[in-house]
């Protein structure tokens, strides 16, 4: 859904209270999600059961899976690029709490990540 | 994974040197591949100019602008790859001045590959925070 459909459906949170409710809830359908805005803001995203699991899905694994979506966000072009940066990311893991370093110590443990790959 | 050229290694000594910098190995290493992928043989040249930029956010040489948002606990720093006249500032380095008088970098990198900058570095810091979502605590 691109910016204008998006603005065509917010509705203002007074339609909920004045007997829009069930046109507005009528209208939401896959993929079309209806926004209310309160004070002029949004506020809720209305949507259907099926979006709501993809929506659910989709937040689990990008918990489940931060490797992937680190990758994704770097945008390589290559599939070979994404999966060489998923493997990398996931090497990381081991060092996450590895914290920042300096000097010497900084020189070993890339010198040590360095050999890992 | 291919091998880590050395030459990535050589600057990685050459950051090494620097007393007053910290950054967290994985993340120097990720960041240093991207430039040598992205520079090749001008590498050492661009090395050249991350160092002196370095050096001087430490010793308050440069005016840094501070972040907003996500990032707000950051400052960046923004530079050329090449000190050359008319060439844009490309580069950035977001960091943090720890309370040792230490600068915490966080990330250098051209402004937008392989990526946005500021995107990579809020996937990093909130991978980091190890609950994305969370990044106000």
């Amino acid at each position: 859904m691109n910016i204008a459909e998006a603005l065509k459906r917010t509705f203002p949170m007074k339609d909920l209270s004045q007997g829009k409710a069930a046109s507005i809830f009528a209208s939401v359908k896959s993929k079309m999600p209806a926004f209310v805005l309160k004070n002029n803001a949004p506020y809720r995203a209305v949507m259907t059961m099926d979006d709501y699991e993809i929506l659910e899905w989709a937040h689990e694994y990008r918990l489940t899976h931060p490797g992937v979506v680190w990758a994704e966000s770097l945008k390589w072009e290559s599939e070979e690029d994404k999966d060489d940066h998923i493997a990398l990311f996931n090497r990381l893991e081991a060092t996450k709490n590895s914290g920042s370093l300096g000097g010497k110590e900084l020189l070993d443990a890339v010198q040590k990540l360095a050999a890992q790959q | 994974m291919a091998e880590v050229d050395g030459r990535i290694l050589d600057a990685v000594g050459r950051f090494a040197e620097l007393s007053f910098l910290r950054m967290k190995p994985e993340a120097l290493l990720a960041d240093l591949q991207c430039l040598f992928e992205l520079y090749g043989d001008s590498f050492e040249e661009v090395m050249d100019g991350v160092v002196k930029a370095l050096k001087d956010i430490a010793q308050d040489r440069v005016t840094v602008s501070p972040m907003k948002y996500d990032l707000s606990q950051y400052s960046c720093y923004h530079f050329q790859s090449v000190v050359e006249q008319g060439q844009p500032a490309d580069m950035r380095s977001l960091f943090k001045r720890a309370e040792d008088g230490t600068l915490e970098v966080e990330m250098i990198g051209n402004r937008f590959f392989p990526a946005d900058i500021y995107t990579r570095a809020t996937e990093r810091i909130e991978y980091y925070l190890g609950d994305i979502g969370n990044m106000s605590e």
